[in-house]
């Protein structure tokens, strides 16, 4: 049988609802996943897509509810991701400057109490994806990126 | 959520019987740890095995439960999943919780 490497695309509606966002991600990352990628490139796009997709139903979809629009196109060696909604804007402070929460070094071993619980979302994306982009045109957002076969960081995962 | 408690004297082992800790699950999640939790034992003890899968907000809630056992205990994680341990290394957090490769050698490291 002749090799096709023609992109495969697949495209997935899902109301703006963290019960929706669970069922989107299991259908696409569970046991009969179709995305052609080794499991620690999968990984990856599982963190990515969950961070981007939640941050669309707390932030986006806060105050209405609505819909978001996955599209993912499958080349042989990175998915291309595009997240579509008609919720609010991502603040420029948001997208351009977020970093990750500063853990303050007497609390690994001492006070906790200043530990963050969140603001790791966008961290996360950002360090997992590549060609980040996001347009916001006639009321409607788009965030796109890539997740590659290759990982982009040099720590190696843990073996379990 | 499912949440199986075993305990000894010393010690209590939570084993999470679902394969998400996520933005859905993570407020019931961090509720019913509270209300598992005893003061009793030394050391709290999280068995991940069948967790596939843990994101920022579920992040935030086992980072809750460990600020709740402060000063004296931590909460204390064992049998990562690969894609959990990606999230606690980029976050910096395996720097904050003790982790274990599984609930045995919990056993061989005491905290």
């Amino acid at each position: 049988m002749p090799f096709d490497n023609s992109p495969r695309i697949k495209q997935i509606s899902l109301p703006a609802t963290s019960v929706a966002v669970r069922e989107a991600l299991c259908q696409l990352f569970g046991k009969q996943t179709e995305i052609p990628l080794p499991s620690e490139a999968c990984d990856r796009a599982q963190i990515v897509l969950a961070e981007a997709l939640n941050n669309v139903v707390k932030h986006a979809y806060a105050h209405c509810d609505g819909g978001i629009e996955v599209h993912i196109t499958f080349f042989l060696d990175y998915l291309e991701c595009h997240i579509i909604d008609h919720g609010q804007p991502i603040p420029d402070d948001i997208f351009f400057v977020t970093k990750r929460p500063a853990i303050p070094p007497h609390t690994i071993n001492g006070t906790f109490s200043e530990l963050p619980e969140g603001g790791f979302g966008w961290h996360l994306i950002k360090t997992l994806s590549h060609n980040l982009r996001y347009t916001r045109h006639a009321g409607k957002n788009q965030l796109s990126f890539s997740i590659s076969r290759i990982s982009p960081l040099t720590t190696k995962p843990h073996i379990k | 959520m499912k949440i199986e408690c075993t305990s000894s004297q010393e010690c209590q082992i939570l084993h999470i019987n679902e394969a998400r800790i996520d933005a859905f699950g993570a407020i019931k999640f961090k509720e019913h740890m509270r209300n598992l939790i005893g003061d009793g034992h030394k050391r709290v003890i999280l068995d991940l095995t069948n967790v596939t899968f843990v994101d920022s907000s579920g992040l935030g809630a086992l980072v809750a439960i460990h600020k709740l056992l402060s000063p004296n205990r931590k909460l204390e994680l064992a049998s990562l999943a690969p894609a959990v341990t990606r999230v606690l290394q980029l976050t910096h957090m395996d720097q904050v919780f003790p982790i274990h490769a599984n609930i045995s050698d919990a056993f061989g490291n005491a905290i």
